[in-house]
Formats: C-alpha cells, structure tokens, sequence
C-alpha cells in the first residue's frame, strides 16, 4: 500500500512537472526542477487531494518545500507512504 | 516570462552589496518557499536593478511595519506566500464557475476588514510583498511612479481611496511636498497601518487627515476637494463600481486627476464584482465623466512581458487574469 502509494506520488509530480517519475525522490524540490513554481506547487497538492481522498489547508501546503514533506504530510493524514 | 535565465545565486551575492534588502527579502522568501524560486527569477529578469531598487523600498517599509524583527518579517513572507496560493486556488475555481467565491460585502468586512489581525498580520503584508514579487502589482506601481506623480501638480488634496498600507499616498506626498494628503479606507486596521506607513515617510501629521469611510456610500467629502485622488485595487471589491467611480469623479476638482485601477477576471481573497474586460472598466470609468489619458494592461501569465504583441495576446484571452491601471481625467 505504502509503496504504492508513493509510485502514484512520483507519478502526479511527473506528469505536472513533466519530468521522468524515475527522478524523483524525496529531495526532488523547486531546486531540483525549475517548473516546480507556485501554481505547479498549487497543482500539485490538489491533485494529491483528489488521489488520496485528503484536504489541504493553504497555511499546509505554504509549509511544503519538497517531496518529502509531502509524503510527511500524506503519512501525518493516514496515508502510508513509503 | 521568458526571459534570459537569471542564476538566483549570484543575483543574491551581488545583490547582498547593492541592494540589502532586495537580497534579503528574495532570500528569505525562497528560503520559506522555494516554490518561489522562478517567480523571483522572472522579476529579476524581466525588471533588472529597477526590481531591486523598488523591493529594497518595500523591505524597508515592512521593517518598519514589523519593528525590525526578523521574525516579523517572516511571518509577512508567509503571509504573502498563502495569500498567492489562495489566490491560485480561488482562480482555479473561477475558472470553472465564472463566479467570484465572495457575493457579499458585508460577509466580506467581518471576515476581513473589520478584523484588525487579519489586515495587519495577514493581509496588508501579503499586499507588501505583492509589490515586490507579482508582476501585476510591480507594474501597477511602476505606471503610478512614471505616469501619474509626474502628472500631477503640487498644489492641492491628494486622497487616497481604499488606501490599505498607504504606500501610494506615502509616496505621493514625499514627492508633492506642498500637497496635503487625505487617507480613507473602510477598514480601521488599515487606518492605523497607513498612519504608521506615512510616519516612516516622515510625512508630518498635520498634512494628512485618516478618515474611515465607505465607498459604496456617498464619501463624506464636499464636492471637487482633491486635486488628485488614487484608487487602486478598490473597484473589484465593491458591488457598484460606477456609484464608487460618480463618486471619485464627484470628490474630484474639474482638471483633476485620477489613478485607477481593476483586476479583470482575477480573484482574490476579496474581490466581489466580476470585470470580464478592460473595455468594460475603461466604459464605466467614460460614464462616470472621467476622460481617459494613458492606460496599462498586465496580463498574470507565463510570456515576454517586454513584447507589447505578446502582451496583448495574452491580454486578450479570456482564461488569463489582467491587472488594468489608468490615469484619467475630469
Ligand atoms: C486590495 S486593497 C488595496 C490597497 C492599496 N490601495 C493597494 O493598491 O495596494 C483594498 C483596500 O480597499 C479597502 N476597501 C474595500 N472596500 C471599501 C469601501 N467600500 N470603502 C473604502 N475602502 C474600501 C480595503 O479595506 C482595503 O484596504
């Protein structure tokens, strides 16, 4: 479950950021990829609203700096993610 | 904006020299929020030294503002920070309904104007940094800088409307120092902040008159007081905009001039009334009886804003938020 989860993470970022999933791990941020701005960053957390059945309040998603706050965050709301 | 690719890293070693603030502001905002390392890029590309010197401007305002404290001054960058994701996320959202999520205006004073913490911890900063860091905003200040204090005559009222922090009106009387000032906003909180604003201007206090007031109403100001009168990012919040624009136009001295702006399909924490097109301000402000004498449209879009064909294309579609500031005349 856990790792699944965390391929459909990887996939989101992908697709949003048009990068290769392969890419990504949990250091992967704005440094790392230019396109990551703010409103990818807003896509990228509704999207994962919509996938994980989650909410997200703005004051969360300002607090995010790369991937693995996210998947800290996902794993804070009962979603294992490896 | 496509610009030539700036390396964020040396901009801030040189800019740690010549410009203190600029380089502390972009430092600690993409230190916060890395998400914002391209949107300080495209600033710096598109607007140079110019960008610099106007956000070490700001910074020192919001010092001021938050008595030096750094982490004041952090707490404002996160202000501004969820203000943009608001805004992203209420655009989204507008994008598919058509619709502002604000209908009211009364809603929208007691969540907002009428609490003094959210303007002076949340909103008025994150208004501050938008000054620095979004286009839309920057450019809005800069047409204020280069086509409106050069237009003016110093020898009158200037009144600001809706004058939030009161950064325009603080400016506005450095350079028109024969001019006597007039704050009004309808929100206290603001009031306190635009006074605190225009100290740090060293504007003396006998020069300006707070007032709080309600632009839907009629002002409580006799007819042809301001030589010139500012009104920026006001229209949008208000159900009527053409009573607020007779009214401009009624407080205004025949020969007058105004600072007008509006945002175009562009939501925001607070924006209530809908504006499709520029054309459709530009009608408003004509019917009002105030003539038009330059213009400015910023769309909010990735794109070579230096290129006016690229502008106005971007302009033009209907899906891409717009800034549109003017000064017209009476
Ligand atoms: C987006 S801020 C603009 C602040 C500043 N003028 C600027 O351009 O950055 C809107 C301001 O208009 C004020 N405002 C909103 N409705 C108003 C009304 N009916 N009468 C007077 N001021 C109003 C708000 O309190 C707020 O300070």
């Amino acid at each position: 479950m856990s790792q699944e989860n965390r391929t459909k993470l990887n996939e989101i970022i992908a697709t949003l950021l048009e990068v290769d999933a392969a890419t990504i791990d949990n250091n992967t941020s704005p440094t790392t990829i230019e396109q990551w701005d703010s409103l990818n960053h807003l896509n990228i957390c509704v999207a994962v609203e919509q996938e994980f059945g989650i909410q997200l309040q703005t004051d969360e998603m300002a607090t995010i700096r790369n991937v693995g706050d996210l998947v800290t965050m996902l794993n804070n709301k009962d979603v294992a993610c490896a | 904006m496509n610009t030539p690719s700036i390396d964020l890293k040396q901009l801030l070693a040189d800019a740690k020299e010549t410009h203190p603030g600029a380089a502390r502001a972009i430092d600690r905002l993409i230190t916060l929020a890395p998400m914002f390392q391209s949107a300080a890029r495209d600033m710096a590309g598109a607007y140079g030294e110019t960008f610099l010197r106007r956000a070490d401007d700001r910074v020192a305002e919001i010092d001021f503002l938050c008595n030096g404290d750094p982490e004041k001054f952090d707490e404002a960058i996160q202000a501004y920070v969820r203000f943009c994701l608001e805004f992203a996320r209420k655009q989204a959202e507008f994008l598919k309904t058509g619709k502002y999520s604000f209908q009211d205006f009364d809603e929208m004073c007691s969540e907002l104007y009428d609490d003094d913490e959210a303007v002076q911890s949340f909103y008025l900063f994150a208004l501050l940094f938008s000054f620095i860091f979004s286009p839309n905003y920057y450019e809005f200040y800069d047409f204020f800088e280069t086509e409106f204090l050069s237009h003016i005559t110093d020898n009158g009222t200037i009144c600001e409307v809706g004058c939030g922090h009161g950064v325009y009106l603080g400016q506005a009387l450095s350079t028109h120092p024969k001019s006597q000032g007039v704050a009004i906003d309808i929100s206290p909180g603001a009031l306190e902040v635009a006074k605190r604003m225009l100290n740090f201007h060293k504007i003396a206090s006998d020069r300006v008159d707070f007032a709080q007031d309600d632009l839907r109403k009629r002002l409580n100001r006799d007819k042809g007081m301001a030589h010139a009168i500012i009104c920026c990012e006001v229209l949008e919040h208000l159900p009527d905009p053409q009573h607020a624009l007779h009214e401009l136009h009624r407080i205004l001295r025949p020969g007058g001039t105004a600072l007008l702006s509006a945002a175009i399909r562009m939501e925001s924490v607070d924006h209530l009334y809908v504006f499709r097109t520029p054309e459709e301000v530009i009608e408003m402000i004509e019917r009002a009886g105030l003539k038009l004498q330059a213009s400015r449209v910023v769309p909010l879009a990735k794109g070579n804003m230096q290129d006016e064909e690229e502008r106005r294309k971007l302009a033009e579609d209907p899906r891409v938020p717009v800034g549109y500031i003017c000064r017209a005349s009476k």
